[in-house]
């Protein structure tokens, strides 16, 4: 029998070190999947699972919950997407405060504050983003997750060179396979992202939609920021609720969907479906490439002194705000461009209105942030 | 299925990985192989 030698010791050492470390970092990882806490408003009328659209989806972290209001009037079905991409909070929030504050008094709304669920369980690599960020209420804070753009990649592995979008062939960059919002009209079959875009598709066709939002943000660098993005049959819809808002302070940019963009939903939802689809954008400094300390009082407060100085000295083709773009602000922007659009329909389809009630104005989330909107956390039971 | 083949392919570096610990007598070396281990481990157990 061998002895053991000094090496062989060291080797025992660094591994159980080794081992300490990989189980430190996987409490961290593993606490990521625990899920967000959703308060639900009392207008809710039921909640359920993506997959009772999609089966396929069942079981999987692509089937996120759906949250129904249904005032039993007739009258416009909306659908709501937030956390299309999980690193981009404002979108994921305004779904929230939506959950928790919305009374539906004409028509029926279904909110999906989480459409990439999967992507709510891992951040990205290499961007140095916070797991986490608390959102401070009457009493207590509320804790949401920061994630990654796409799903996580224990549920689709490995991304392939070249992502080839079905039916039409487009191809892209290889991770844009873990994107949902890629990946529509989706596919029963395919990558677990292809399974929720078909299981979104598949609700708008049932439940006979008539108005679907994608809510997103983007770096302030990026010229879509603080944009409506409506599928051509939606133009006019999408240029009242422009002009609605302009009266409101709101500046926003309509754009039409490029026909020859395959895989997004204001693409394909409205050539799938009699839907209207609308995407909206804000501006979030923490996803853009000249942000400085990546923490969540940047994605809270949305300052950061590069972007000002970069428009200081006219390296900015947009503007950008000196006071930031807090996320009270984006969520704000979200909430006002949903009730423009909704104004805007109803002005047009006044035989059948969609009636919402409930929610928080841009003006008062600005005054009194977004933890006023949100339910206070129940209390730590002993 | 290319998924689970990845990962029978990770757990098989990790094997060889930890081979090389075992046999390496240099202890920077070894620290470097120990550190090697983490994130093979975390994917092989479905972790991260």
């Amino acid at each position: 029998m061998k002895t053991m030698q000094r090496h062989h010791w060291t080797a025992i050492g660094f591994l159980f070190g080794a081992l300490i470390l990989a189980g430190i970092a996987a409490r961290d990882f593993l606490r990521m999947r625990t899920p967000d806490l959703i308060i639900p408003s009392d207008g809710l009328s039921r909640t359920g699972l993506l997959s009772e659209y999609a089966p396929d989806l069942a079981g999987t972290n692509g089937d996120t919950p759906y949250y129904l209001y249904d005032s039993r009037n007739p009258g416009p079905t909306m659908l709501v997407l937030g956390g299309t991409h999980p690193n981009e909070p404002a979108g994921f929030i305004a779904t929230v405060v939506m959950v928790e504050n919305l009374r539906v008094a004409q028509g029926r709304v279904f909110v999906i504050p989480q459409a990439c669920l999967s992507g709510f369980s891992a951040t990205e690599p290499l961007e140095g983003y916070p797991e986490r960020f608390s959102v401070p209420t009457s009493s207590g804070e509320r804790i949401f997750r920061f994630g990654s753009r796409g799903a996580n990649p224990l549920d689709h592995w490995p991304d392939p060179l070249v992502y080839l979008h079905r039916p039409s062939g487009q191809q892209l960059s290889g991770n844009e396979t873990r994107n949902l919002n890629r990946s529509y009209p989706g596919r029963s079959d395919g990558s677990i992202m292809e399974r929720v875009a078909n299981g979104i598709m598949r609700l708008l066709e049932t439940e006979r939609v008539t108005l679907a939002f994608d809510l997103h943000e983007a770096a302030p660098e990026i010229p879509i920021i603080n944009a409506i993005v409506v599928h051509e049959k939606a133009r006019d819809l999408g240029g009242m609720a422009v002009l609605n808002l302009e009266f409101e302070g709101l500046q926003y940019a309509l754009e039409i969907s490029p026909q020859n963009f395959r895989g997004l939903s204001h693409r394909e939802w409205g050539d799938g479906h009699a839907v209207l689809p609308i995407l909206m954008e804000t501006s979030n400094p923490i996803q853009g490439r000249l942000r400085g300390p990546t923490d969540v009082v940047l994605i809270l407060r949305g300052v950061d002194i590069r972007y000002q100085t970069a428009l200081e000295v006219g390296r900015m083709r947009i503007s950008y705000d000196a006071e930031g773009e807090s996320l009270a602000k984006r969520v704000g922007r979200h909430l006002a461009g949903i009730s423009a659009v909704v104004s805007a329909y109803n002005e047009m389809y006044p035989d059948s209105p969609l009636m919402l009630e409930g929610l928080p104005a841009y003006t008062e989330l600005l005054s009194q942030g977004v933890g006023a909107f949100l339910k206070p956390p129940p209390p730590v039971q002993p | 299925m290319l998924y689970w083949i990845y990962v029978v392919i990770a757990g098989i570096v990790l094997a060889l990985v930890f081979r090389e610990l075992v046999r390496e007598r240099q202890w920077r070396l070894q620290l470097a192989l120990a550190i090697i281990v983490i994130p093979l481990l975390l994917r092989i157990l479905q972790v991260k």
